[in-house]
């Protein structure tokens, strides 16, 4: 699922919820595995560190969502706003007990039973449900520059510091984009066709050949259906070669 | 103060990688809780930077300022005038007379510190003084800025003091230098011209609270008698007017002080009685000096 369209989750979970609301008790397991990443994000940010699915706090958040099947009414507004509310009340009630029954000093719960006693609204849950949705693209993103034998840690070395250079890389990989032949020598050969650059749009060579592997994830960044990452690269879809 | 907002890309234990906004890769080092595709904030940083560039460039204007403002004023050798800083260094450099400039000219005192200026100076200054065979007693003043510091203008002239001291010593080195060099070329003419007559300066030292030595008589003289004496005879010469007119015809008397009095001696020129005995006989000699004049007068007046 992709968790990018909000409207979308929207109608998968009314779907589900008629299905259940139908007799169907499949349903519910079925939006759940969906629903899951959503639910330990909402988990990670109440507690404040990262929550795993083997942890006792997932299960009180798949715990949590099941119930917010359950009781959710479409009248009461979005789904992923309902749903993160329930994990969130129910994650603030576990660490409440769990509290409790430990033997830690009165003064720690009080400092730490603040940040659990804070409501928060809509913009908690949306900003979740985007950083999921980047958290997609970027997992994809990544998949596709392995074929290239690209990591991250590579671009953060070879990517151009001077904003000059960064323009004129983001110019080069604009021009791949607009251009077929270019666009299908870079997917089929797996490299940047730097002669063909060189030739006939008098590209630097040094520039193509030194940011290579910045041009190649903007070009599939602009290529692929990435639009948060898409945001933070200039669109330079047919560049200007004079220009370059 | 605007921040960037990036896109975790990926993350470790103590670093994340963000897409920046401008397009740009950058690893951070953080020990916060960071998600993948989550938005990372960078802390803006810049104002601190700022702020401290304001700072230090605040400190630096106003050290600079008060570097180059004068504390107190020292004069030295009666003809140059120095501009003290709080840190004691030369800042301004004035003169009164065109000898003072002609040796301030060739000296560079700016930023020096004081002594070391003074030194300068009167190492100059001693070196001119010993070349036109005069002595100009040093005369060390301070005049500072806030009143209310005393001990200011005792350490300025402590440093002062120090600063003569040390030219004088330097001088003194050299001319003992100069006196061998000068004692070579006579023995070499085989000239036998007294020492008296070397041109040799003489160097006063002063001593720490600022005031001249005086030369020291000798031993040999009895300074008691000499008082004694010098009161009696006070009390004991009538000046006679005439005496008066005569010695202001004939000019100033210059004294001399005797090398050795015996008030036993009668021949003694300080002795009461023999002085007494002298004005007597200028006396009796004026009356007859009169008597002539006026008898010549009457020649004169008689004959036609």
């Amino acid at each position: 699922m992709n968790l990018s369209n909000q409207t979308e989750i929207d109608y998968l979970v009314q779907a589900a919820w008629n299905d259940y609301q139908s007799g169907n008790q499949a349903a519910l397991d079925k939006i759940l595995e969906h629903l899951m990443p959503f639910g330990l994000r909402v988990c990670a940010k109440t507690c404040g560190r990262y929550i795993n699915k083997d942890d006792e706090e997932a299960g009180v958040a798949m715990l949590a969502i099941l119930e917010a099947l359950e009781k959710y009414d479409p009248a009461q507004g979005p789904f992923w706003v309902f749903s993160g509310q329930v994990i969130r009340n129910r994650i603030i009630d576990y660490k409440r007990k769990e509290k409790k029954q430990s033997l830690l000093p009165l003064a720690f719960l009080n400092r730490n039973s603040s940040y659990l006693a804070e409501k928060v609204d809509n913009h908690f849950f949306e900003d979740i449900i985007d950083d999921l949705a980047r958290k997609q693209e970027i997992e994809k993103l990544n998949t596709l520059l392995l074929d290239f034998d690209i990591c991250f840690e590579d671009l953060v070395q070879n990517s151009p510091h001077q904003p000059r250079s960064r323009e004129s890389a983001q110019k080069i990989a604009g021009l791949i984009v607009a251009n077929e032949p270019l666009r299908h020598y870079m997917l089929e050969k797996k490299m940047l066709p730097l002669k063909e650059l060189e030739d006939k749009w008098q590209v630097n060579r040094k520039i193509a050949d030194r940011y290579r592997k910045y041009i190649i994830t903007t070009v599939l960044i602009n290529l692929n259906d990435f639009p948060y990452l898409k945001s933070y690269i200039l669109p330079l879809q047919g560049g200007n070669k004079n220009a370059i | 103060m605007l921040s960037k907002k990036g896109i975790v890309m990926d993350k470790g234990k103590d670093w994340a990688i963000i897409l920046m906004p401008d397009g740009g890769y950058k690893k951070i080092k953080t020990n916060a809780y960071l998600e993948i595709g989550e938005l990372y904030q960078e802390k803006a940083n810049l104002p601190i930077k700022y702020v401290a560039a304001a700072v230090i460039l605040l400190a630096v204007v106003l050290s600079t300022l008060d570097y180059f403002s004068v504390q107190a004023y020292a004069e030295v050798a009666n003809f140059a005038e120095l501009g003290i800083n709080r840190w004691g260094r030369v800042i301004s450099v004035h003169t009164k007379n065109n000898d003072g400039q002609r040796i301030l000219n060739s000296l560079d005192l700016k930023n020096d510190k004081l002594e070391l200026a003074v030194e300068k100076i009167w190492t100059q200054s001693l070196k001119d003084e010993a070349r036109s065979k005069t002595i100009h007693i040093p005369k060390l003043s301070v005049v500072t800025a806030n009143k209310a510091k005393p001990e200011l203008e005792e350490k300025i002239l402590d440093k002062m003091d120090r600063g003569l001291q040390k030219a004088i010593k330097n001088q003194k080195i050299q001319v003992k230098h100069d006196r061998i060099e000068h004692d070579k070329v006579k023995d070499r003419l085989n000239n036998s011209v007294s020492p008296q007559e070397e041109a040799t300066p003489v160097v006063i030292p002063l001593h720490k609270n600022h005031e001249i030595q005086t030369p020291k008589l000798d031993p040999g003289i009895n300074k008691e008698l000499i008082k004694e004496n010098l009161k009696n005879v006070d009390q004991n010469i009538k000046i006679d007017p005439t005496i008066i007119n005569n010695a202001d015809r004939a000019g100033p008397v210059k004294p001399s002080i005797p090398d050795a009095i015996d008030p036993s001696n009668p021949t003694d020129r300080f002795n009461p009685d023999k002085i007494h005995s002298d004005l007597e006989s200028d006396r009796t000699n004026g009356k007859d000096k009169i008597k002539q004049n006026t008898v010549n007068k009457d020649k004169d007046a008689a004959q036609p």
